[in-house]
């Protein structure tokens, strides 16, 4: 599936959805839009050790990936083993967590 | 400018402990003050992180002060994260340094270990930004640590055993240090197969958490170890917004920012505390600061040459990882192991040293603050 962004209605940049300005051109009229779900691991690591909130989840994969339209994004990886450089896409999106497949 | 100089210092025991938190700033406090021959006090500076989520407790610039009898002298909390200790001193120093005052007292501390780990784990999450996708996806403070380190091996070469020769460096240095967490030997072997925290980090390669506190007073002139500079930056609190995650751009601008301030380089560093909240931390800051090539500080490990004998002795006191992270206390015990050692009083003491630096990082690269002291005539 596609990646929620923001993108600057004046110069075009492309942000990640939360922003609240462009620090591009320090305009604050941006407009939601969407990128391709695909990527690659730049890195990862297996949690063990979760705050509360996530604890029964634990063990969990989190990757960071470097999209292929730009933005790196951190998220969850539900498969059993990953590594640098491997193929990723974007599967879904639950409580803003982004979830990655191979 | 005046100049301005350290002329007592005071620290609890760091570990689990029974006493309040309050109770351990007033120690330290205490044991500064009279180390310092009791001078008048005219303002007081607290560094600490999480009072408010784990002592249910704030205002702790007032308290201290009003358990230490200062009457109505002005006071503050700072909070910075794990950089809460340093960045008080580097503000009280620059209040002193533009005559505003004469004699502070800076302290900090921290009440951690009364919770359970997970909501310890919650308080320091708040060390990153909370109102990003990256914080609903259940990325720990360390685990953003494990993804610096699984890239970090990758790009450079590096594997767990050079993490781990951190560990045990900081290890051996506490056994020497009578207020360390951790005074117990320990072999490569045990920090290699001990439980995983956040892969490729094992308990070893994370620093414990501390209750504990720290102080020094310092003042306008030449009566102690003297502060050449203070240097200080802010960084990106979010993993994905980072350019390049193997640089923490806060603590070298920090530290370039101190050099210039002090017309030092890393070169004439002769015993440095760095900020080891993970192993791979303190390999990233020897690299940030100056003493070795981008990308070679796993290296460095390996050669021995950030212990005694080497290039540059590193956390002498065992660091954040063996003698304790106790949070608001770590950046003023960084600057007391480096007082300590210019005034040759210090555990593991390095031989003639004559300049010193200590680097306190806040968050995952959120804050980083620098200072540069020299021995007293030196
Ligand atoms: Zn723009």
């Amino acid at each position: 599936m596609d990646l929620p962004i923001k993108r600057c209605t004046e110069c075009d940049e492309i942000l990640y959805h939360y922003k609240y300005l462009c620090q591009n051109c320090f305009s604050d009229q941006l407009e939601d839009s969407t990128i391709e779900g695909k990527g690659s691991v730049y890195s990862y690591t297996k949690i063990h050790a979760a705050p509360k909130q996530f604890a029964q989840q634990a063990p969990y994969f989190i990757v960071l990936v470097e999209m292929e339209q730009g933005l790196k994004v951190t998220g969850r990886y539900e498969g059993e083993d990953i590594t640098i450089n491997d193929s990723v896409e974007l599967s879904g999106i639950k409580d803003d967590c982004y979830y990655f497949k191979n | 400018m005046s100049a301005v100089s350290v002329i007592g210092r005071g620290t609890t025991t760091f570990g689990k402990k029974e006493d309040s938190l309050k109770s351990m700033l007033v120690e330290a406090s205490r044991k500064a003050i009279i180390d310092a021959e009791r001078p008048k006090i005219d303002a007081v500076f607290v560094g600490n992180f999480t009072a408010g989520t784990l002592a249910n407790q704030e205002i702790l610039g007032s308290i201290l002060t009003n358990e230490l009898g200062l009457g109505d002298v002005p006071s503050v909390k700072m909070e910075g994260a794990c950089a809460s200790g340093g960045l008080a001193f580097r503000h009280a120093y620059q209040l002193v340094k533009a005559g505003e005052y004469d004699t502070v007292l800076v302290a900090g501390g921290e009440k951690m270990t009364s919770q359970d780990t997970e909501t310890v784990t919650n308080a320091i999450n708040h060390a990153m930004d909370s109102g990003t996708n990256e914080a609903a996806s259940g990325l720990t403070f360390p685990g953003f640590f494990g993804v610096l380190a699984n890239r970090y091996m990758h790009e450079h070469g590096a594997d767990k055993k050079h993490l781990a020769m951190v560990a045990l460096k900081n290890r051996d240095y506490a056994l020497a240090n009578p207020i360390a967490h951790f005074r117990k030997e320990t072999t490569l072997e045990d920090i290699m197969q001990a439980r995983k925290i956040t892969d490729p980090l094992g308990l070893f390669d994370c620093s414990p958490i501390s209750d504990g506190a720290a102080a020094v007073v310092i003042q306008r002139g030449e009566n102690g170890v003297q502060v050449l500079a203070s240097g200080q930056a802010s960084g990106i609190p979010v993993m994905q917004e980072v350019d390049d995650l193997l640089h923490i751009p806060a603590t070298h601008q920090s530290a370039k920012r101190a050099y210039a301030a002090a017309g030092l380089g890393p070169e004439d560093i002769d015993v440095v505390e760095v900020h080891d909240c993970f192993s791979i931390t303190e390999i990233i800051a020897t690299e940030e600061l100056g003493f070795f090539e981008k990308g070679c500080g796993w290296e460095a490990v390996e050669k021995g040459l950030t212990k005694h004998g080497g290039k540059v002795p590193v956390n002498t006191s065992g660091g954040l990882l063996s003698k304790g992270h106790p949070i608001g206390a770590t950046g003023i015990a960084q600057i007391i192991q480096i007082v300590d050692q210019l005034n040759e009083k210090a555990c593991n003491q390095v031989e003639n040293a004559k300049i010193g630096l200590a680097q306190n990082l806040g968050g995952t690269g959120a804050y980083s603050v620098v200072h540069i002291f020299k021995k007293k005539g030196a």
